[in-house]
Formats: structure tokens, C-alpha cells, sequence
């Protein structure tokens, strides 16, 4: 007998075993948690089981996690999973699925994602950047070694703030104590900074992969530029590490003259020029297509 | 004392205050006789009682509850970026602000203490690195400060939990919280049966503890289901 997992659950609703028979007596599917979900354990008739239950109100979504995908990250581990998986193929085929949670949360990025309106999980919250993410920042300031940035979405995931740190929304009340930022507040940081927005840094030698010896940052970025890079590290306590040492990664979007003048359009991955001057910048750019 | 400086927005004067109305002269605050059954009547409570989320805009996530004269709003940002040391796990703050000006300081402090300690529990922390949430508690009208405050902290767990589902956080399960007015506690239960906060005011409510316990743990139930039907049948 199978237990039918539910489609729509609340937090702490039980979704489904870790482990589960199917008709077929050499298959057994194999359930992991993704966001919006949680491994617990649990005790039914004095005997602990790990089950997976649900964190959030929303749809429950399953995908088969495919094994060509896995990546091995230690020889050692390599082999060691490799026997334990021979032992366990020996008896029974494992098939892997995913299981997360989508809240449905109404949020002004889904009415434009006309494609992705059922998959995609839009709300913040629950996607935080992480190592691997790429992320849109806009650069803050810059000095000889590395640019400082605000990270603004994070591509696939919506807006850090839902006015994208503009202010013109607000983000709400501060506690007079500091609220849950006073624990690692000093009033130095505090005063000219808001805390609005995730920051992150881009060290020049994670500018680009060749000659990283010779990157000039203010040949690469600007202030104001919008920069699509991706998450390094989660980080010290203020800022990611960001990267953009990869083709499609670099300034997407920039103006001429520090942001007086005009937009600027890509001709290599050195170079922009402003359409109506013809006048030449270089930046870090990003392949466009 | 904010140890912080808004330099984006414009703000209004620095000295505004809100409007307060003095309170009422003392023949026309009538004080109502509390009724020992009505308040062990959780089913005729809930069916009493307002519920709604997503009021306040601004906020990640918020909530609004209304029962027997009791209104509380409840607000939650974040998570919101934290400065200083690396954090692995977020840090929660319970902030309470009380527009009935009936609320001492030890008082504030113990309701705020109690949701802290009720939802550090709850909330699935690590998935927060680098980041704080903040909670509002903003109590509009309270029933009976002297003797039905631990009802309205039961009301204000339970107004939490919602505005914290609406604010899209992970949390283990849902915290309902419920009331014994014979012995003057207040009991918040995870899974049916795991206590997450208990806060007696009572001298015997440490020797009727398990009955107490019996007690609020069936009206829990009553009350979980409540916001089981409610947060299915509005977000669908």
C-alpha cells in the first residue's frame, strides 16, 4: 500500500515517509526535502521513522532528482556511495525524488511570469542567496582591491525588497532597540547604514578567470552599474563574495559618464559605448545572449 | 533610542506623536463580570472570532485578530539583512507596542519574552543565515488587563503564527496556544502534544499542572483545527 501524498498542505502536515514501497517489489522511491519542507523524526507505535513534513502553506511539488545530475564531490565518498549502492541494487532499485512546498504567495513579479507561474517560487523569503545563486546587484562603490555592491534579486527567485531598495515603499518599521539586528550592530555601521539590503563584495581577482592579476576595477565596473554575478560565499557577517569570472556574467546594464549620460550596449566583453555619443567605456560585460 | 538613521526618505518631524484620547472617567468603564464557562467555551470562542492576514502592506507578513474585545495586529519583516559578525542561524526580536496604555513594562516584557521563546523553536533558523526577523506586536483593545491577560497572550501566539505564514517562513509546525482561566495559565502546544511555552500566573498551577495540561491541550486541538480551516480555505 502507498500513502497518497497530499497537494495542498499546511506547516507541520506530514507529506510522506523518506522511504516508500511501490507495487513493483524491486522499486522503492526515495524522498528528499527541498524548500518549504523538512525531515523530522518521528514515533508511530514506539518505533522512530523519519518522515518529511511541510513548512509553509502552499502546493506540494515533486520532482524525480535525476542521478546523472549528482555530483560526487570526494573520491573517497565516490566509492563508498558507490558500494553502498551496489549492495543496495542487489535488492531493490531506489528512484530519488525531490519534494518541496510552493507557497502561493501573491507577489507583483508572478503577474509577468506568464511562463513559469506555476513552478517558480517567487517569494524571497524562502530563497535566500546561496552559494551557486546568480543574483542582479547594483555596485555601491568601488575602491583598488574590490567593488562593493547591493544585491537586488536573485535570478529566478524575485526581488530582495519588493521596491528593489528604491525606498519608495519603505521596509518598515525599525524596533527602538535595533530589533534583530542590534545583537551585532555597532552604532558606527549602524548610523550611516540602514541595513536594507544584502550587500556583497567582488574582489578583483574574481573579476574575470584570465590575466586575474591585471584587473583594474575601475576598468571593470562603475557606481550605479547593474552587475549579473554569482554567489561565491555566504560570506563574513556583512557582505556575499561574488563573482563574475564566467562569459555570462559581468555589467548588464550601464550608463556612460558615472550614470550622466546615455545607455550603453555591449560591443565586446571589454567594452560599451553609448549610442548617442559614440564615447567608449570599458567595463567587465556580460554576454548578452 | 534608535540606533539607526533613515537618510533615504523623507520623515515626518521627529517629535510626532500619535493621537491618544483620554481614557474614559471612571463610572462609564464598566467592567464586565468574566464568565468562568464562557471562557471554557473554546468552540463558541472561535466561532467569535476575526481573523485576517496580509492587512499591513509594508510587512512581510501580518496579521490581524479580533476576540471579545481583545484586537491585536501583529507584523513581521525580514528575514532582513543583519550587519557585524557572521551568522549562521537568523536572530529573532519580539517587539511590543500598546496603544491601550494598560500595559506595564514587566508585562511587556513577559508577553514579549514568551513569543520569543515559543517561535525560536519553531522557526527553521538555518534556512535564515545572515539575516533578522523582527516581529510587531501591536495591541489595539484589551478584554480585562487584570484578569484575562494571559488570554489575550494566547491570542497574540496564535496571531503570530499566522502573520509568520503569511510572512512565507518556515516553521516546524504550527503554535497554538490555549487558555485556562480557572487556573490562570497560558500553554502552547506543537504537534498536539509538545509543550513550546507555558506561562502560569497562578499559585496551584504548578500542583494541577496535568490537568491543566489535559485541559488546554483539548481545547488546543479546537483551536489548531481552526487555523488549519482557515489558512486552507483562504489561501486556496
Amino acid at each position: 500500500m502507498s500513502i497518497e501524498i497530499p497537494s495542498f498542505t499546511v506547516p507541520g502536515q506530514p507529506l510522506c515517509p523518506t522511504l516508500q514501497k511501490t507495487k513493483d517489489p524491486k522499486l522503492v522511491h526515495k524522498f528528499e526535502p527541498g524548500n518549504g519542507a523538512i525531515l523530522q523524526q518521528v514515533e508511530i507505535n514506539n518505533k522512530k521513522t523519519s518522515i518529511i513534513s511541510s513548512t509553509l502553506v502552499g502546493k506540494v511539488q515533486i520532482e524525480e532528482i535525476l542521478e546523472d545530475e549528482k555530483e560526487t564531490t570526494d573520491g573517497q565518498d565516490e566509492e563508498e556511495s558507490k558500494n553502498s549502492q551496489k549492495e543496495d541494487n542487489e535488492e531493490y532499485n531506489i528512484k530519488k525524488f525531490k519534494i518541496s512546498v510552493i507557497p502561493n504567495l501573491k507577489n507583483q513579479y508572478n503577474e509577468f511570469d506568464f511562463i513559469n507561474k506555476e513552478t517558480t517560487n517567487t517569494n524571497f523569503a524562502t530563497n535566500l542567496p546561496k552559494e551557486g545563486d546568480i543574483v542582479l546587484s547594483r555596485v555601491t562603490k568601488l575602491n583598488l582591491k574590490q567593488a562593493f555592491v547591493e544585491i537586488l534579486a536573485v535570478e529566478g527567485s524575485g526581488n530582495v525588497l519588493t521596491d528593489s531598495g528604491i525606498g519608495s515603499n519603505g521596509h518598515g518599521i525599525i524596533a527602538p532597540g535595533g530589533g534583530s539586528g542590534a545583537a551585532t550592530f555597532s552604532i558606527h555601521q549602524a548610523s550611516s547604514d540602514l541595513g536594507e539590503t544584502f550587500k556583497g563584495i567582488i574582489r578583483s581577482q574574481d573579476v574575470r578567470s584570465t590575466d586575474r592579476d591585471k584587473v583594474k576595477i575601475i576598468e571593470s565596473f562603475k557606481p550605479g552599474d547593474i552587475i549579473r554575478a554569482q554567489i561565491l560565499s555566504l560570506g563574513d557577517g556583512t557582505n556575499y563574495y561574488l563573482t563574475t569570472s564566467r562569459n555570462d556574467l559581468g555589467v548588464v546594464y550601464a550608463k556612460s559618464y558615472n550614470g550622466a549620460g546615455g545607455l550603453m550596449y555591449a560591443i565586446d566583453w571589454q567594452t560599451m559605448v553609448c549610442s548617442k555619443t559614440g564615447e567608449l567605456e570599458s567595463r567587465k560585460c556580460a554576454k548578452p545572449f | 533610542m534608535a540606533t539607526t538613521i533613515d537618510r533615504r526618505r523623507l520623515l515626518g518631524p521627529a517629535n510626532a506623536k500619535p493621537l491618544v484620547f483620554a481614557p474614559l472617567p471612571e463610572e462609564y468603564q464598566q467592567k464586565l463580570q468574566i464568565d468562568a464557562s464562557k471562557e471554557d467555551d473554546i468552540e463558541s470562542q472561535i466561532t467569535r472570532t476575526f481573523i485576517k492576514s496580509g492587512l499591513i502592506t509594508n510587512a512581510n507578513g501580518s496579521s490581524f485578530l479580533e476576540l471579545d474585545g481583545n484586537i491585536v495586529s501583529i507584523s513581521v519583516y525580514g528575514p532582513r539583512p543583519i550587519r557585524g559578525s557572521f551568522v549562521e542561524k537568523t536572530t529573532l526580536s519580539v517587539n511590543l507596542e500598546d496603544n491601550t496604555g494598560l500595559f506595564n513594562d514587566l508585562l511587556n516584557k513577559k508577553f514579549c519574552q514568551y513569543i520569543e521563546n515559543n517561535f525560536l523553536s519553531v522557526i527553521n533558523l538555518s534556512k535564515y543565515p545572515k539575516s533578522g526577523i523582527d516581529i510587531f506586536i501591536n495591541i489595539i483593545s484589551v478584554q480585562d488587563i487584570d484578569q484575562l491577560y494571559l488570554k489575550l497572550l494566547s491570542l497574540v501566539s496564535d496571531a503570530t503564527t499566522l502573520a509568520i505564514i503569511d510572512a512565507g517562513i518556515e516553521i516546524i509546525d504550527l503554535v497554538v496556544s490555549s487558555f485556562d482561566y480557572e487556573n490562570n495559565t497560558v500553554l502552547s502546544y506543537i504537534k498536539n502534544d509538545e509543550i513550546v511555552g507555558i506561562l502560569g500566573e497562578s499559585e496551584d498551577s504548578i500542583e494541577n499542572l496535568s490537568k491543566i495540561i489535559e485541559k488546554t491541550q483539548k481545547k488546543s486541538i479546537h483551536v489548531k483545527n481552526a487555523l488549519t480551516t482557515h489558512l486552507i480555505s483562504t489561501s486556496q
